[in-house]
């Protein structure tokens, strides 16, 4: 009761300490979130692309489809990356609730939801042999998983000021760091494989596409012209695909989480205000540009879908 | 001496980018054919085995590395206790002992990774 009338007593007076962080932090979570809105279904798809690649390379190499070439990666392994997003977004929803300051209820939400973002990933990973994708993992997560647990206890016992949001930026660096790190180098490997299951799909398409020119030409002029507008719509189609930069998003989010931690230490000098500012927009603007690509590539997909 | 000998690892970057280009020359119409199909059959190998080590890339030997993590943390241990009790020196040299047979271990499992392709 004595935290929340702190609480009420700091909203009274505007808490003004904690204007600085408001604009940057709020970018920073409607960024990290747009990130993980992204980046999800990818890491969800990953193993429909490495199958159709796996079924056209069939095709390209003129041999029996099998079982075999049903197989994608551990859905485990897949399923532990989303949950990692997941915590990331919440973490990042915390902080700028926290950092609005003007709804202890929402806190409370936010705080409980980040709880259980994390209480799910050590569910998933329980009993997992440490040999195993998810075993493997919760060694690498170990210390930020812990650190987050102590993060959460302490957003709930503390009333929302500048030293308790300035406390669990530092804390929470380290590991979130470390879960950006392990998750820029998996998903930039995941990427990698997307690159060359396109490469594969797209000599399938062309292969495929030939086949069906042979037995067009010379009978079906029309059928042939739209043959030729489906094979250009899906070679733009990958070739966009194949240019979206998804592994840079976490470079950008770990920058920008970088310069919010540094801001917190700093003077708080305008200079520092206007780094903070620019590491953040950068992160913003480049999920823009992404959203925006995958924008244009889905409104092709329903243009050519309404022809 | 001995240099330390560096964990290394696949570069994913590399083959992917030789996955593509193997599927670029392939699809070209002025390749012959018989050298189409060798360059699709390479591709079709290389891209399996990226596949592969990316997969093995997202189940980290994170035991291996939990070990290794644990036997610095017992180095620096021992070696506080050792600056202010100098009898204590010989667990030192125990736990650098048992710090190095870690790092071999995870060298060993970083040069499996790279003589799987």
């Amino acid at each position: 009761v004595r935290r929340s009338l702190a609480l009420l007593a700091c909203l009274a007076a505007g808490c003004s300490t904690l204007a600085p962080y408001q604009r940057p932090v709020h970018t920073f979570e409607a960024a990290v979130h747009a990130t993980s809105q992204t980046l999800g279904p990818y890491i969800t798809d990953v193993n429909a692309r490495i199958v159709e690649a796996n079924l056209y390379e069939k095709i390209l190499i003129d041999r029996e489809w099998g079982t075999e070439d049903l197989n994608g990666m551990s859905p485990q392994a897949l399923a532990l990356r989303l949950r990692a997003l997941s915590i990331l977004s919440s973490y990042a929803s915390a902080l700028s609730t926290i950092a609005a300051a003007d709804d202890l209820g929402e806190m409370r939400k936010t705080v409980q939801t980040l709880g259980t973002d994390v209480d799910a990933l050590a569910q998933t990973i329980k009993g997992e042999p440490a040999t195993s994708a998810a075993g493997g993992l919760v060694h690498d997560l170990g210390q930020p998983l812990t650190s987050l647990v102590g993060l959460i206890a302490g957003l709930a016992l503390e009333h929302a000021q500048q030293a308790t949001l300035e406390r669990d930026i530092v804390k929470a660096a380290e590991p979130i760091d470390r879960l950006i790190d392990l998750l820029e180098a998996d998903v930039s490997a995941l990427m990698r494989v997307y690159d060359t299951s396109y490469a594969a799909i797209r000599n399938g398409t062309l292969r495929l596409s030939s086949e069906t020119r042979k037995q067009l030409d010379g009978k079906d002029p029309r059928a042939l012209h739209e043959l030729i507008d489906q094979l250009v719509a899906e070679s733009r189609k990958i070739e966009l695909l194949r240019a979206v930069q998804m592994g840079g998003l976490l470079e950008s989010m770990r920058a920008a989480h970088h310069a919010l931690v540094v801001f917190v230490k700093s003077g708080k000098r305008s200079s520092d205000m206007a780094q903070l500012a620019m590491q953040v927009d950068g992160f913003a603007d480049q999920m823009k540009r992404v959203t925006a690509a995958l924008d244009g590539i889905k409104a092709g997909d329903a243009g050519a879908g309404t022809k | 001496m001995t240099e330390p000998q560096e964990a290394k690892e696949v570069d994913t970057q590399e083959l992917a980018d030789l996955v593509s280009r193997l599927y670029d020359l392939a699809g070209r119409s002025d390749v012959a054919p018989e050298a189409r199909s060798a360059l699709l059959e390479a591709a079709h190998a290389l891209r399996g085995e990226l596949v592969t080590l990316v997969s093995q890339t997202l189940a980290r030997d994170g035991a291996a590395i939990e070990r290794t993590m644990q036997a610095i943390d017992a180095v620096h241990t021992d070696l506080a206790r050792a600056e202010a009790d100098v009898q204590a020196v010989t667990n030192v040299v125990g736990s650098v002992s048992r710090l190095t047979r870690s790092l071999d271990e995870l060298v060993q499992v970083a040069a499996g990774v790279v003589s799987k392709v």
